[in-house]
């Protein structure tokens, strides 16, 4: 057995095997701090004012609204209670709408009432599976990849939500919400628990990019700023700057650029966001 | 010992491959291919066409200038286009299908299916060819800030630069802020080398280690003493971190996956997670593996620093020269190749690293050149390929370039592809389940052969004496017995095989012509006697 092995192994020629390097003289990209405190701030809020927490009920609600836009054959009408939105559709080439709307692609969506017969229990609503791309008279296209994971958990003196949020959405049609009309990659998950948004994960909208890091938003408490947790912000050259939020609500957090360069202390106000967020939370049922 | 663990430390050399063969010839054993053969093979090999009969003339004249032949198509535009299928016999990313995602998707006709399919597969070929063409230095491969891409690819993907109503391959750039990392910055390249939750880009470090510095760590061997461990631990990540029978390839595997997960897809073979470069989840590499990003040991930012590291390592260059001399050579290479790929090696490095200058010294090798073995057959060492069998490509081109035939359906080459064609049964690589090409002549090879002859034939035939094509000048008064038909057929067999015809095999097609002529007419007698140069192992092989 041992000479099989032997006899197809190259003999070991007596050199490293490792990286070898050679003086081609190459000039690397390198990575500097982009931003100073007051920069990172600015371009934190130009996020904030702009787009916002991408919340899953907004692609959701979208795909429900447009699929209403076709006609009783495309897309093939059904219910909630249908298991896939598209049931005759599939992979199939998708239809045209008499009423200028295209459909192609899948979307399975769940929406489970699993309460018992005093309300206590959970309610789960969402994707399954997106892979669709939906397209107005006019062209413009809402498309959905990924998947979309609500659920209410009602117990006897307090309601929570969490949500698990995944893929790339963007939406060009009329009246879209921001951040999908500027293209979203979401990988995050909510929970929404005794006044508390707890949010982690990774989130990119057009040129940012973020890493949600056990951040905590408190509206009663905090309105301008997360109250605790890090908000990782990516610049352009692919470097990271870390503002990490001290659980006190100052409104102001410690800058880091590749968790070491210091870059001082980081105030900002995302107060509309924030006040965004309560908003789609508050209309959970 | 376990059963398990034996039955695997012997399966493994069988199952991956003896890459390194015991047996190689010595390079004084080998007679040189006559020049008009080693034009021939210079022209297939480098525009995957045949020399031209002015070329084969000119060079039995004076076979000094075989050299400039060699060098002109090194500047051919098909020289690109060859590149492609070169490349794609290492590459393989070239396939027929994509997991569950379809042109449909994207609501494409299906006469766009094949297109389609290549817009994908060929981008990081299509890229490392320009690069090669170019003359540009190869660390250009793995640092480029710009691809390739097709009218359909600039259209679905997030894509800029492609010229307005144009066709064909044109460079762009991505726009959704993918690191300059040349073909691994490609989605062609990570659309074939797929990854998942699990999986968390490992299989394609692995796949970056063995196409760019040549260590398969498929192939090396693995222990599987602690094989119940694996089975029963909780956290295998962790594992692969701390057990040394993991580390030995995982050391490696997971810094190198960490810088990956820019590609990485939350939801699996979903266009839009596909299509799109996620820089937000780069970070996420480090987390979700628990090491940072490096290359070989050498800590790097991420993908936007590891084709920098890449072009600084010598086995990146050692890779690409040993990869072109098996391809050239039309073999695997043998631990007695070391010193021949060195010497390749050198001449690449030498010549700052261009393409062309490491083509240039293979095919100006004894090997390359090689007609025929001076020993005897009994000495058991043909393991050098003296003779060398059309690819599919090399096929398609050289009867389209004869004939104008280009073998399609519903869209789709019939010598490239599996889908809906031959490729395989011509003996070509599907890049997914035939990854290295059958060198040798097949059954089903003549088969194909003989439908592509035939309906080849029957294209040129009908152009006869029209002044256009292979039989243009060929006149249907003609017969056996005039000067003429022996000249016509003589400049045909030469053109064709590429060597003078001797007086039996003039024999030989002049008989296939006057028995067809004396059942049918002097048309069809002509469509014979091509279908058959077609099909003369002389023409399929080079």
């Amino acid at each position: 057995m041992s000479l099989l092995l032997i006899g197809c192994t190259p003999e070991p020629d007596g050199r490293d095997t490792g990286t070898q390097g050679l003086d081609w003289g190459f000039e690397r990209p390198s990575q500097t701090a982009q931003y100073t405190a007051d920069e990172l701030a600015e371009h934190v809020e130009s996020w904030a004012d702009t787009y916002g927490f991408p919340f899953p009920q907004h692609a959701f609600n979208r795909y429900l609204e447009l699929m209403e836009e076709g006609d009783e054959s495309c897309p093939a009408g059904g219910s909630l209670d249908d298991t896939s939105r598209f049931p005759n559709l599939g992979r199939l080439e998708g239809c045209s709408s008499s009423t200028g709307w295209d459909y192609i692609g899948i979307g399975i969506v769940f929406d489970d009432d699993l309460r018992d017969e005093d309300g206590i229990g959970a309610v789960r609503v969402g994707f399954n599976l997106a892979d669709f791309v939906i397209t107005s008279p006019d062209g413009e296209e809402f498309s959905g990849g990924g998947s979309s994971k609500m659920q209410i958990q009602y117990q006897e003196d307090q309601t929570s939500w969490n949500a698990e949020f995944g893929g790339s959405w963007e939406d060009q049609t009329t009246d879209a919400t921001p951040w999908m009309k500027a293209s979203g990659s979401v990988d995050y998950m909510m929970t929404y628990h005794n006044e508390q948004l707890a949010t982690n994960g990774y989130v990119g909208i057009g040129e940012y990019a973020f890493l949600f890091d056990r951040l905590i938003l408190n509206k009663e408490e905090c309105p301008n700023t997360p109250h605790d947790g890090t908000l990782w912000v990516r610049q352009e050259d692919g470097s990271w700057n870390q503002l990490t939020f001290a659980n006190d609500c100052s409104g102001c957090a410690t800058g880091t650029w590749n968790e070491e360069v210091e870059l001082g202390e980081v105030c900002l106000d995302i107060s509309l966001p924030i006040d965004e967020a309560w908003n789609t939370l508050q209309a959970i049922p | 010992m376990t059963r398990l663990s034996t039955f695997i430390l012997v399966a493994l050399p069988l199952t991956t491959g003896c890459r390194f063969a015991p047996e190689t010839p010595e390079s004084s054993t080998f007679e040189p291919l006559p020049e008009t053969l080693l034009l021939k093979r210079m022209s297939l090999d480098l525009t995957g066409t045949l020399p031209s009969l002015e070329a084969l003339e000119a060079v039995e004249e004076d076979p000094a200038l075989l050299e400039g032949f060699r060098d002109e198509y090194l500047e051919d535009p098909r020289f690109e286009e060859q590149l492609v299928f070169l490349l794609q016999e290492h590459w393989l990313t070239a396939i027929d299908e994509y997991f569950s995602v379809g042109h449909d998707d994207y609501g494409l006709e299906d006469t766009n299916e094949y297109a389609w399919e290549r817009a994908i597969g060929q981008e990081p070929l299509r890229l490392m060819a320009r690069i090669i063409v170019n003359d540009e230095h190869w660390s250009e491969s793995v640092t480029a800030h710009y691809s390739m891409g097709t009218e359909i690819t600039s259209k679905i993907w997030p894509m800029t630069g492609y010229p307005d109503g144009d066709e064909g391959w044109h460079q762009v750039e991505y726009t959704d802020g993918r690191p300059a990392s040349g073909v691994l910055s490609t989605n062609g390249m990570w659309w074939r080398y797929t990854s998942n939750d699990y999986n968390q880009n490992r299989s394609r470090a692995a796949a970056i280690t063995s196409l760019l510095v040549c260590e398969d760590l498929l192939a090396r061997p693995v222990s599987f003493e602690n094989v119940s461990s694996i089975l029963e631990a909780e956290d295998v990540s962790e594992m692969v971190q701390t057990d040394p029978a993991c580390l030995a390839c995982h050391a490696t595997v997971e810094p190198l996956a960490a810088a990956l997960f820019g590609f990485h897809w939350v939801t699996d073979y979903v266009i839009q997670e596909m299509e799109r470069y996620h820089p937000e989840r780069e970070v996420a590499g480090p987390r979700e593996l628990g090491v940072n990003p490096a290359w070989w040991g050498e800590p790097i930012t991420g993908l936007n620093e590891l084709g920098w590291a890449i072009a600084d390592d010598e086995r990146f260059y050692r890779c690409t020269a040993e990869y072109w001399t098996s391809i050239l050579y039309r073999r695997n290479l043998t631990l007695e190749d070391r010193g021949t790929v060195d010497d390749h090696f050198d001449a690449f490095l030498t010549g700052e690293a261009r393409v062309k200058m490491l083509i240039r010294a293979i095919t100006d090798s004894e090997e390359y050149r090689a007609g025929a073995f001076k020993v005897s057959e009994d000495d058991d060492i043909e393991i050098a390929r003296t003779v060398r069998t059309m690819s599919p490509n090399q096929l398609s081109a050289t009867i389209q370039q004869l004939t104008d035939f280009h073998w399609t359906y519903e869209g789709f080459d019939q010598l490239d592809s599996d889908q809906w064609g031959f490729r395989v049964l011509l003996g070509g690589v599907d890049g997914d389940a035939l990854t290295r090409p059958a060198l040798d002549p097949s059954l089903t090879a003549v088969v194909v052969l003989k439908r592509l002859a035939e309906a080849a034939a029957q294209k040129s035939a009908a152009h006869l004496g029209t002044g256009e094509g292979l039989l243009g000048e060929v006149s249907l008064d003609w017969s056996p017995e005039d000067a003429a038909f022996g000249t016509a057929l003589e400049a045909l067999y030469l053109q064709i095989l590429g060597e003078r015809a001797d007086s039996a095999s003039l024999a030989a097609y002049t008989e296939i012509w006057t028995t067809v002529a004396s059942l049918t007419d002097s048309q069809t007698a002509w469509e014979a006697t091509l279908g058959a140069l077609f099909r003369d192992p002389l023409f399929y092989s080079y």
